[in-house]
């Protein structure tokens, strides 16, 4: 005798066969999206090294200040990599473990005066919740305010740059070994920055504690030798974002008397820029300096000193002179 | 084909974007590309890294006499640059006092979120014409030990209790400073203030024309919510909620290890003819907060799934939200006329962003690029966002709300 299937009977299992199979099918591929998620961040931290290149490069590039560059790295540092926090330290004085803030940046950017003390100092350390911390992982942690942390530290600059995120969930993965080439690669740049800034600003030489192991010899002036700078794209580059990082003023004796020539470092070039006429046809210089830095407060947005030169100054040998006779 | 020219005769807005981890320098570039010194209000974006003490002085200081309001923001979109990094600000300074919206500011969600929403309704009752474009902010995080939010659902209860007939258009995010739900906070014209709702209203000479966009797909049946208390679903079909989803996804949820899937997927309502065929519209979706192991409780961004309701796991679709994004920005553009444009604002929930959603395409550049080039551009990430769903507002999650403001014709 063969069974017959009461039809409500069929209807209910052919139901319950297909909510089973699309249940089955709806998770694989949820699964599966989350695979291709974990791919997708692999993916992104190879990229996240190239645009860290990019991006470091650019900021040690645009002829600012060290302060003003170590925060354009650490900016680009924090956006690419998603972390809550960035600084930057040195060991100072080398050889003790003992590391002093250059500088910070995201969450609670505000000064670290105590610094960070390493009894024994390694050259790359991460803390994640799946691995237990490693030696000096509390020092780290406690130093940046925050539970996960990536670490590396170059022994031959005693430079050292420290992130982290405050969870490892939603926003942050957590660190990992694979996070060594991405560190590595910061600090690098960091570094790289810092090195090319050294020799091409005042500024850095001012700041010699922090970029001493750069620096070869007495400070100078870098110049484009070629371009002058006039107003119009003075205000062109404050417009796209620029700013003026540095002026000097350089004194002359003329004819009719004692004239003031600035020279601009600003954001969008390398290298200290004649203050120019119109089209760049003559050199504008002012017989009242108050009056120039009165435009640059008022204009260029400039609000830091302006340190005037004797014509004859040995830190301005470098810079090229309008007027032939003073040029050494 | 007839093809629409547009033309802002007179400027409405100016919108500007800085990065930096240095919040003054972030104010000065913004500061540095506003051609105009008219403003009559900005509304302005800061990126959670930014201390909102210092950011509320420095833009205070660089635009003085012009109210600020606004708040913090996971990232930023605009024009001329776009991040989640929390580095960013940008700033929309209104010009002109005929488009220029009136504040109004309600202090009280932290006394009960209804009660605060139905005080701010009874303002905008009175203060608000008809049809109305009114945008809501307030900021997200009520507590961070233990995690709770202010619920935008609830919020926009109280106010539609005192609006009664009254129709407005209500848009409007939850503020928060990054996707990991550490804080939030509001500008109210005055300063910094936490627990609060802010609401913008525009004049009648201003309309608006909304595209919600969604990117999320059903992959599970349907399933019964058989035990819920406010936005903790304990029980679906009978079984403990979050074992119901473990054993579907065979991963644990909202737990913070390796395998922490909060955000991967979300419970979706599906609106209307729960047998009609798929429609991403047809869909409110809400976000999987955290999960309690001790309770088998799932919590959701918003208290309002009732016991009864039907719900499915539904999974975000990264080409499904791309192609949201695309057909969205071309109805906004199909909804400007000649000249009646003045501004975009894009509310972007924060995990749609692509290091969050795995989209290989940020779908805000999409809304960038697609926009028309004419109309001013303001958006922000968001942890919440609200707009008019099937006649009534209601908070989404996971979507992106495009609303273009248009000059009354």
């Amino acid at each position: 005798m063969s069974a017959t299937i009461d039809p409500a009977s069929r209807w209910t299992r052919e139901l319950s066969y297909y909510k089973h199979e699309v249940n089955r099918l709806g998770a694989k591929l949820l699964r599966v999206q989350e695979e291709q998620f974990r791919t997708f961040l692999e993916a992104r931290r190879s990229r996240t090294v190239v645009k860290l290149l990019r991006e470091a490069y650019r900021a040690g590039d645009a002829g600012a200040t060290l302060e003003e560059t170590m925060r354009g790295i650490l900016d680009a540092v924090i956006e690419n990599t998603m972390c809550d926090r960035a600084a930057l330290l040195r060991e100072t004085p080398r050889g003790t473990g003992t590391f002093v803030l250059q500088q910070i940046a995201g969450f609670g950017d505000g000064p670290h005066s105590r610094p960070l003390v390493l009894r024994d100092i390694p050259a790359y350390l991460y803390t994640a919740g799946s691995v237990p911390p490693p030696p000096a992982a509390s020092d780290l942690t406690a130093f940046l305010g925050l539970d996960f942390i990536l670490w590396n530290y170059d022994p031959s600059s005693g430079y050292a740059l420290l992130i982290g995120n405050s969870t490892e969930s939603n926003l942050h993965r957590p660190f990992e070994e694979g996070d060594h080439e991405l560190i590595e690669a910061a600090l690098s740049v960091t570094l790289d920055g810092l090195s090319r800034l050294s020799l091409t600003t005042p500024v850095a030489a001012a700041l010699a504690p922090a970029t001493g192991a750069f620096n070869s010899g007495a400070p100078a002036f870098a110049i484009d030798t070629l371009l002058g700078i006039e107003e119009a794209e003075i205000k062109k580059g404050l417009r796209d974002g620029g700013g003026v990082s540095h002026i000097i003023a350089v004194e002359h004796q003329t004819s009719d008397g004692l004239e003031y020539l600035p020279y601009l470092l600003v954001s969008w070039s390398r290298g200290y820029r004649m203050f120019q006429t119109f089209r760049r046809r003559a050199p504008r210089s002012f017989r009242d300096v108050g009056r120039f830095i009165q435009l640059a407060r008022s204009e260029y947005d400039y609000p830091k000193s302006v340190t005037v030169y004797a014509a004859s100054a040995p830190e301005i040998t470098n810079l090229r002179s309008p007027f032939p006779s003073e040029t050494s | 084909m007839p093809v629409n020219v547009i033309q802002t005769p007179q400027k409405a807005c100016e919108i500007v974007y800085g990065r930096s981890s240095s919040t003054a320098a972030a104010v000065r570039q913004c500061k540095r590309q506003l051609r105009t010194r008219d403003a009559q209000l900005l509304l302005v974006f800061c990126g959670g890294k930014h201390q909102p003490a210092h950011a509320f002085a420095a833009l205070q200081n660089a635009f003085p006499d012009v109210p600020i309001v606004g708040g913090a923001a996971a990232g930023a979109i605009c024009r001329d640059g776009c991040g989640y990094s929390g580095l960013e600000i940008a700033v929309m300074a209104f010009l002109d006092p005929f488009s220029t919206p009136e504040i109004f500011v309600n202090y009280d969600l932290l006394n009960g979120e209804f009660e605060a929403g139905r005080q701010l309704g009874a303002e905008l009752a009175s203060a608000a014409a008809d049809n109305s474009l009114v945008v809501l902010f307030y900021d997200s995080i009520a507590n961070t030990s233990p995690l709770r939010l202010h619920p935008a659902s609830t919020i926009v209860a109280g106010i539609q209790a005192s609006l009664g007939n009254k129709r407005v258009q209500l848009i409007g995010g939850g503020l928060l400073t990054n996707l990991n739900l550490t804080d939030g906070w509001i500008f109210d014209g005055a300063g910094p203030r936490k627990h609060a709702i802010l609401a913008l209203v525009f004049p009648v000479a201003v309309t608006a024309h909304t595209s919600v966009l969604h990117g999320c797909r059903p992959v599970s049946t349907f399933m019964q919510i058989t035990r819920i208390e406010g936005a903790e679903v304990f029980e679906l079909d009978g079984r403990p909620a979050l074992t119901v989803i473990e054993d579907m996804l065979q991963l644990s949820v909202g737990r913070e290890d390796r395998n922490g899937l909060t955000l991967a997927a979300t419970l979706g309502q599906k609106q209307g003819d729960p047998w009609a065929s798929f429609d991403e519209d047809a869909y409110v979706n809400r976000l999987i907060l955290s999960g309690n192991p001790d309770t088998g409780s799932i919590t959701l961004f918003e208290p309002d799934f009732a016991e009864g309701a039907a719900v499915q796991i539904m999974a975000r679709d990264n080409d499904l939200m791309l192609d949201s994004v695309r057909s969205g920005v071309g109805r906004a553009n199909d909804s400007l006329r000649e000249g009646n444009g003045l501004f975009a604002l894009y509310i972007d929930c924060a995990g749609r962003a692509s290091a969050r959603s795995g989209s290989p395409v940020e779908e805000a550049d999409l809304v960038r690029a697609g926009l028309d080039p004419r109309i001013p551009l303001m958006g922000f990430y968001s942890g919440v966002e609200i707009a008019s769903y099937r006649g009534r507002p209601r908070p989404l999650d996971w979507s992106g709300v495009l609303t273009v403001a248009r000059r009354a014709p």
